[in-house]
C-alpha cells in the first residue's frame, strides 16, 4: 500500500502534492483516503472574526461560554437587514441540499418559492434530497463533475477535506479575517464552527452552525412529579433510583428506550473525555480510559435491573413518540428536540442536567458545532460574492424580515398572527418547506415559545454550561476520522450492544477497544497528535 | 407426458439442422429474427455494460471527487477485506451460507406449493380472491414488515405485554440469536411467498387441459394428475428459477438483515453484505464494495454455469441449453 | 370457466378441509396485519399510544394522517407522474422483454448462446451507482423521464422466463405458421404470444411494479421536485424516524405511525388496482391443442 501510493504520487507528478501532504498519511497504511489536508496547514488562515448581529435584542441575551440566548415571542418590530436584492444579477443559481420535511410543490407552483426568487433577485434552483439519501446523491454529483453553484457537503463525507480544496472554491479572500465585515451574518456565525470549514490554509465553504449545547437527557417532567422522583438527582445512586421510580413494568412504562445516551449519560457523570482528550499533545480516546468502561458496565446493570423498554437494545423504536405516550420517561435527544417534543405531544418536557457519579465534577459533552457545510463551485470573484450574499440572506437571524419571510413566507399568504405568533396558513404548511436552513442559516436561539419554557430551558442551560467539555479533535482535520468514523462507530457500538444485552461480558470490552486501534483508531490519534 | 415428448423432438431435430448447416447459412436463416431483438440486446447493452466498465475501480483507489480514469491503481487493496481471513469475515461468511441454504430449502418450496393449492380449487372466485390477498405483503418494505413482526412478537410486543401484565411466562423471540434464522426465514415466506407464485401460477395456466383428462380417463386421481401433469408442466420453471437463486447464493437480503442486527448482535447476525457494508462502504470506499461485487458476481457466475451442467445431465433444459 | 380438472371426482372431505384450513390461516397471517395498518392510519394518536403502536379497530376514525398527505398537491401531482412512469415504462418493457426473448427461443439459431450469456450476466454483474449516473448524464437523460424508464426495460430475469415460456410452445405449430407463410414477426404477434398471455401479464406486472416503487433512480437522476415519482414524495414523509413532523412550535402534526401507515395504504391502492386486470391471463387453462387444431 506504501509502495503504490508513492507510486501514485510519482504517476501524477506529485512533488507539489507531496509538499502540501503531511507525512504521517504516507506513514499510514490502508483506507482510500487521498493525500490528506491537516489543519496544521489550516493554522496558516485566519478565520473570520466573530462580530455577533446587534440590532436584534433577544429577551434573555446569550452568554460568551454558550447559553443561548432566548426569545418569549417573535419580535414584531422588525429589521430590515437588507436595503438590496442579495442575489441581484446572479441569474439561474443551482442549489444542492438535502431535507428533511415533506416534499414541497416545485417552482412552478408554489407562490412562496417565486415570491423568495423576488426577494433574492435571483431564480434559485433547489434540488432537495431526502438526507437518508443525501450522501448517495453528493458522491454522484460530485463523480459527474458538474457541481451547482451551492451544495452541501455533509459533515462525514468521505474525503471531505480533498473534494473541498480540488472542486471548490477558495473564499479566503472573501472571509478570513476582517474580510467577512462584508457578509454581516456569516460574520454573526460563532468562530467553532468556522474551523472545520477550513483546510490546507484556505476557508473552503460556510458553515451550518450549531450549539454547543449538543444532546440533552430529556425527561417527562409531568410524569416525574406524578411519581414524586427527583428531576435532578444529585449522583449515580439517585439516577438508578429515579430511573426505577419510572418503571412500570406491567404497565408497559420504562426510564429508557435506548441504551446509547444512557452510556453516555453515566459516562459523563464519571467525567469520559468528550471523543478526544489531549494530554501535553498527545491524544487519548475516550474509549482508552478506564471510566467509559465503568460506563458500560453500568449501563449493563441497569439492563438487567429491568429499568429498559424491553425493545430497546439496537431495536429501531419511535423513540419520540414513546417518550411523548409516556411509555419512556427518559430519552437522550438532541436541544432542538425540547420544543419539538413539547410542542408535538403536549407534554411537560424537562432536562436533566448531569450529576456527579459520586463527588466530584461531571461533564456534559459540547455537541458539533457544525451539522454541515456549505460550498461553492469554482467561479469568478464576482459570482462567488454574489453566492456569498445570497447565503448571507439566508442566515440572517430571528427578528429580521428576512428571517421571518424565511420560515413563514408573506403575510395574509402564508401565515397570519395569532396573537404573538406567527400561524401557517394551509398554504404556507405546504409551500413553506423548502430546505434553505441547510443551505445557510443564524445560529439558534431559545425559543420563540411560552416564556416559562424559555426560562427553563435556559435554568438547565445555565447549569450545564460551566460543565462542558470540548472534544479537542473537533477544530482538526483527520483523513483517517472522517472516512472511518462511521465503521469504527459501528464497530464500539455493536461491541457495547454485546455487552449491555448480556451476551458477551464486560471484559470483551477490551478486546474491542484493541480492534478499534487496529483498525483505524492509532491512526486517527496520529493524526490529530501531529498537528 | 405429450409435452414433455414434444420437446424432445424439437431438441433432436434441432441438433440435426445445426450439422447440416454452416454458421453463415444460420446467420442468413435468422437474420429477421435476429433483428427483432436487436434493439433490445442494444438498449442492454447500453445500460448494462457501458456501467459495468466502471467495476475497473475495483482495482483503484478511488473517490468521487478524482474522476475514474484519474484516480490511482491499488492493485488488488480492495480486495484484501475478502481474503484477510479475519474471523469476522468468516464468521459472515458462514452465516451468509447457512441462511441461504436453509432459505434454498425452506424458502423456495413455499410458493410452489402454494400455487400447487391454488390451483386446485375448484372456484375460481375463491382462487382469486385468495390470490389477491396473499400477494399483498409483498408491496411492504423491509422496514414496515420488521416493525410489524416486532410489534406482534417483540419482547414489548402484543403478546408479551399482555403476558407480562398477567404474570404469565414471556417469549424471547426477537433478541435472541438462536432463533434469528427461523424469524428472518418466516418473514422471507409471509413476505414474498404469495408474490413468487405468480411465475408458477402462470406455467400451470398453460397445462393443456387434455392431458388431464387423459389421465383421469387411465383411472388416475388427482394426484396422479398432479404428479404426472401439473408438475412436469412447471419443472423447467422450477429448474430454471433455482439455478438463478443459486447465482444469488452469497446475497441474502440485506436490507432485512440490516435493519434487524441490533437486538441480536453480529455474531448471529452478520452476513456477507452487512459485513462489507459495515467495513467499507460506510466509509465511501467505493473500490471495495465493487471487488465484493465482481468476486460475487463470479462466484454466481460459477455456481449458476455448473448448477446448468447438473440440469443437464438430469435432461433439464435449465437456462440455456446444449447447442 | 370450467375447471381444469373436469372429469375427476371432487377431492375428499378431509382433502378440501385441510385445504381450507391452510388457505385461512395463509389469508388470515397476511390480512391482520394489514387491517392493523389500514386502521392505524385512521387512528389518533392517544388510541396508538394506549395499544403501543398498532391499532385493529379505530374508535373514532379520522383522515388527519390522508389529508396532511394530500394537502398541497404534490402527492397528486407524483401520483399522476408515477402512474405515467408505470405505464409507458411496462408497456414498453413487455415490448422489448418479448422481443429479445422471442429472437432467443428458437432452438439452434445464429449467435443464440453468446447473446443467451450477454443477458444471463447482466444478473450476475452489476455496476455501481456512479458508473449509472455518468451513463445518464452522458446521455443528457439528467432531470428526463427517460431516465427512470429506460434502464429498467431490459431485465435478465424477465427475459429468460418469457424465453422458457416460448420454449414450450411446439416447433410444430410455429413450422404449421410458417408454412402459411407468416413472417417471424407475425408468428411471434399471431402464434407465440396468444399462447405466452400468462407469461405476458407476468412481465407486466413484474415491470409495473418495479416501476411504481422505485425511487432511488429519481434520486439520482431527478432534480426538479415538479418531476418525483410517488414513492420518492412519500419517502419525503418517513426519510428519518428522528424527524418528527414539522419544526415549528406550535405545528401540530399527525400522529406519525399513523401517517406512516397511511403512506403505505395511499403507495399500495394503485398498484393493487392493477392486479385484477391482469389475474385473468393467469387464471385460463391455454388449451394448446385447440390451436394444433
Amino acid at each position: 500500500m506504501q509502495s503504490n501510493r508513492r507510486d501514485f504520487l510519482k504517476l501524477t507528478g506529485g512533488a507539489s502534492l507531496l509538499a502540501a501532504t503531511s507525512g504521517t498519511v504516507l506513514a499510514g497504511c490502508g483506507g482510500s483516503d487521498g493525500p490528506g489536508a491537516t489543519a496544521k496547514a489550516a493554522a496558516k488562515a485566519t478565520p473570520p472574526e466573530y462580530l455577533p448581529y446587534g440590532s436584534v435584542k433577544p429577551d434573555l441575551p446569550g452568554t460568551a461560554d454558550g447559553v443561548m440566548p432566548g426569545f418569549f415571542k417573535y419580535p414584531r418590530q422588525l429589521v430590515d437587514a437588507y436595503q438590496d436584492k442579495p442575489g441581484a444579477g446572479a441569474g439561474e443559481v443551482k442549489i444542492l441540499t438535502n431535507m428533511f420535511n415533506p416534499a414541497p410543490p416545485g417552482a412552478g407552483s408554489n407562490t412562496y418559492w417565486k415570491s423568495l426568487n423576488d426577494r433574492v433577485g435571483a431564480n434559485l434552483d433547489i434540488t432537495m434530497t431526502p438526507a437518508a439519501d443525501y450522501v448517495s446523491k453528493l458522491s454522484t454529483v460530485i463523480a459527474g463533475g458538474d457541481l451547482p453553484d451551492i451544495l452541501m457537503i455533509a459533515s462525514k463525507f468521505p474525503n471531505r477535506g480533498e473534494m473541498l480544496t480540488k472542486l471548490c472554491a477558495d473564499l479566503t479572500s472573501h472571509l478570513s479575517g476582517a474580510a467577512v465585515k462584508d457578509y454581516q451574518f456569516l460574520a454573526n456565525l460563532p468562530t467553532d464552527s468556522w474551523l472545520p470549514a477550513m483546510y490546507k490554509g484556505g476557508i473552503h465553504a460556510i458553515p451550518i452552525a450549531r450549539s454547543v449545547i449538543g444532546t440533552i437527557m430529556f425527561s417527562r417532567a409531568d410524569l416525574l412529579e406524578a411519581r414524586s422522583l427527583n428531576p435532578e438527582p444529585a449522583s449515580y445512586a439517585e439516577f438508578v433510583e429515579t430511573a426505577k421510580g419510572l418503571t412500570d413494568a406491567k404497565a408497559n412504562k420504562w426510564a429508557f428506550g435506548a441504551s446509547k445516551g444512557v452510556t453516555t449519560f453515566i459516562g459523563n457523570m464519571l467525567g469520559v473525555p468528550n471523543v478526544w482528550k489531549e494530554d501535553g499533545g498527545k491524544f487519548v480516546s475516550e474509549l482508552e480510559v478506564p471510566e467509559r468502561k465503568e460506563a458500560v458496565a453500568r449501563t449493563a446493570e441497569l439492563v438487567k435491573a429491568g429499568v429498559f423498554h424491553p425493545d430497546a437494545l439496537g431495536g429501531k423504536l419511535q423513540l419520540r413518540d414513546l417518550f411523548g405516550n409516556g411509555t419512556i420517561a427518559l430519552n437522550a435527544d438532541g436541544y432542538a428536540a425540547w420544543d419539538l417534543m413539547a410542542d408535538t405531544y403536549g407534554v411537560d418536557v424537562g432536562g436533566m442536567p448531569v450529576p456527579a457519579y459520586d463527588g466530584g465534577k461531571p461533564v456534559q459533552r459540547e455537541g458539533a458545532a457544525i451539522f454541515a457545510l456549505t460550498a461553492f463551485k469554482k467561479a469568478g470573484d464576482d459570482r462567488v460574492k454574489q453566492l456569498l450574499r445570497i447565503c448571507d440572506w439566508l442566515a440572517a437571524p430571528l427578528g429580521t424580515s428576512e428571517y421571518l419571510f424565511r420560515r413563514f413566507g408573506v403575510e395574509g399568504i402564508h401565515y397570519t398572527w395569532k396573537g404573538d405568533k406567527p400561524e401557517r396558513t394551509s398554504a404556507g404548511k405546504t409551500q413553506v418547506s423548502l430546505p434553505l436552513e441547510y443551505v445557510a442559516d443564524a445560529p439558534h436561539v431559545l425559543g420563540p415559545s411560552n416564556e416559562q419554557r424559555v426560562r427553563t430551558q435556559r435554568a438547565y442551560q445555565e447549569k450545564i454550561v460551566p460543565n462542558l467539555l470540548a472534544n479537542p479533535g473537533a477544530g482538526l482535520y483527520s483523513a483517517t476520522s472522517i472516512s472511518k468514523a462511521d465503521e469504527l462507530d459501528k464497530l464500539i457500538n455493536a461491541a457495547e450492544l454485546d455487552i449491555v444485552s448480556g451476551r458477551k461480558p464486560i471484559s470483551s470490552w477490551d478486546d474491542a477497544v484493541a480492534n478499534w486501534k487496529k483498525r483505524g483508531g492509532d491512526k486517527i490519534r496520529d493524526e490529530y497528535s501531529n498537528q | 407426458m405429450t409435452l414433455v415428448l414434444q420437446r424432445k423432438t424439437v431438441a433432436r431435430s434441432n441438433q440435426r439442422t445445426q450439422k447440416t448447416l454452416s454458421g453463415r447459412q444460420r446467420f442468413r436463416r435468422d437474420r429477421f429474427l435476429l433483428l427483432i431483438g436487436l434493439p433490445g440486446i442494444l438498449l442492454l447493452v447500453l445500460f448494462h455494460y457501458v456501467p459495468l466498465l466502471g467495476n475497473v475501480i475495483a482495482f483503484k483507489d478511488y473517490a468521487p471527487y478524482l474522476g475514474i480514469t484519474e484516480a490511482p491503481w491499488a492493485g488488488l487493496d480492495n480486495f484484501r477485506v475478502i481474503v484477510d481471513g479475519d474471523p469476522d469475515f468468516v464468521n459472515a461468511l458462514v452465516n451468509t451460507l447457512v441462511i441461504s441454504f436453509v432459505q434454498l430449502v425452506l424458502v423456495f418450496p413455499v410458493p410452489i406449493a402454494l400455487a400447487l393449492l391454488l390451483n386446485s380449487l375448484l372456484s375460481e372466485r375463491l382462487k382469486r380472491v385468495a390470490q389477491s390477498i396473499l400477494y399483498l405483503p409483498h408491496f411492504m418494505s423491509w422496514v414496515i414488515v420488521v416493525a410489524i413482526f416486532q410489534h406482534m412478537l417483540g419482547n414489548a410486543g402484543l403478546y408479551n405485554t399482555w403476558a407480562r401484565a398477567h404474570d404469565l411466562p414471556l417469549l424471547t423471540i426477537i433478541g435472541n440469536p438462536d432463533l434469528f434464522i427461523p424469524l428472518i426465514t418466516s418473514q422471507v415466506i409471509w413476505k414474498d411467498a404469495g408474490w413468487s407464485t405468480i411465475i408458477f401460477l402462470a406455467a400451470m395456466s398453460r397445462v393443456d387441459t387434455q392431458l388431464y383428462e387423459s389421465v383421469a380417463v387411465d383411472g388416475g386421481g388427482r394426484w396422479r394428475q398432479l404428479w404426472h401433469v401439473t408438475l412436469p408442466a412447471i419443472r423447467p420453471v422450477i429448474v430454471l428459477l433455482l439455478i438463478l437463486r443459486l447465482g444469488d447464493v452469497l446475497s441474502v437480503g440485506f436490507e432485512q438483515i440490516f435493519l434487524q442486527q441490533g437486538p441480536v448482535g453480529l455474531d448471529a447476525s452478520e452476513v456477507l453484505d452487512t459485513y462489507v457494508y459495515n467495513r467499507g462502504i460506510v466509509g465511501g470506499n467505493w473500490g471495495v464494495a465493487a471487488a465484493v461485487g465482481l468476486v460475487k458476481g463470479l462466484i454466481g457466475t460459477i455456481l449458476v454455469l455448473g448448477a446448468n451442467k447438473v440440469a443437464h445431465l438430469f435432461g433439464e433444459r435449465g437456462v440455456y441449453s446444449k447447442w | 370457466m370450467v375447471n381444469l380438472i373436469s372429469g375427476t371426482a371432487p377431492p375428499s372431505t378431509p382433502v378440501r378441509g385441510l385445504k381450507g384450513v391452510v388457505l385461512i390461516v395463509a389469508c388470515a397471517l397476511v390480512l391482520v396485519p394489514f387491517l392493523a395498518v389500514l386502521s392505524t392510519s385512521l387512528a389518533d394518536q392517544q388510541q396508538i399510544t394506549s395499544s403501543g403502536g398498532y391499532v385493529l379497530f379505530p374508535h373514532d376514525p379520522s383522515f388527519a394522517a390522508y389529508e396532511a398527505i394530500f394537502r398541497g398537491g404534490v402527492v397528486t401531482r407524483a401520483t399522476i407522474v408515477s402512474v405515467l412512469l408505470t405505464v409507458v415504462g411496462s408497456g414498453l418493457s413487455i415490448v422489448v422483454v418479448v422481443s429479445i426473448a422471442y429472437s432467443l427461443s428458437r432452438p439452434g439459431t445464429w449467435g443464440q448462446r453468446p447473446l443467451l450469456f450477454i443477458v444471463l450476466f447482466t444478473l450476475l454483474f452489476s455496476a455501481g451507482i456512479i458508473p449509472n449516473y455518468l451513463l445518464i448524464k452522458e446521455l443528457g437523460l439528467i432531470d428526463s423521464y427517460w431516465a427512470l424508464i429506460l434502464p429498467g426495460l431490459t431485465s435478465a430475469f424477465q427475459i429468460i422466463i418469457v424465453r422458457a415460456f416460448f420454449l414450450d410452445v411446439p416447433a410444430e405449430i410455429i413450422d404449421a405458421a410458417r408454412i402459411d407463410g407468416a413472417n417471424e414477426l407475425q408468428i411471434l404477434t399471431r402464434v407465440m404470444l396468444p399462447l405466452s398471455k400468462a407469461v405476458v401479464a407476468v412481465v407486466g406486472l413484474f415491470s409495473a411494479v418495479g416501476y411504481w416503487n422505485a425511487y432511488f433512480n429519481a434520486i439520482l437522476y431527478i432534480n426538479s421536485p415538479e418531476k418525483w415519482p410517488l414513492q420518492l414524495v412519500l419517502r419525503t414523509y418517513v426519510v428519518d424516524n428522528t424527524q418528527v413532523g414539522g419544526d415549528l412550535p406550535g405545528e401540530v402534526m399527525p400522529p406519525q405511525q399513523s401517517l406512516q401507515m397511511a403512506i403505505l395504504v395511499v403507495s399500495l391502492v394503485p398498484i393493487c388496482l392493477v392486479y385484477p386486470f391482469l389475474q385473468k391471463h393467469f387464471a385460463k387453462g391455454v388449451v394448446l391443442g385447440a390451436v394444433k387444431g
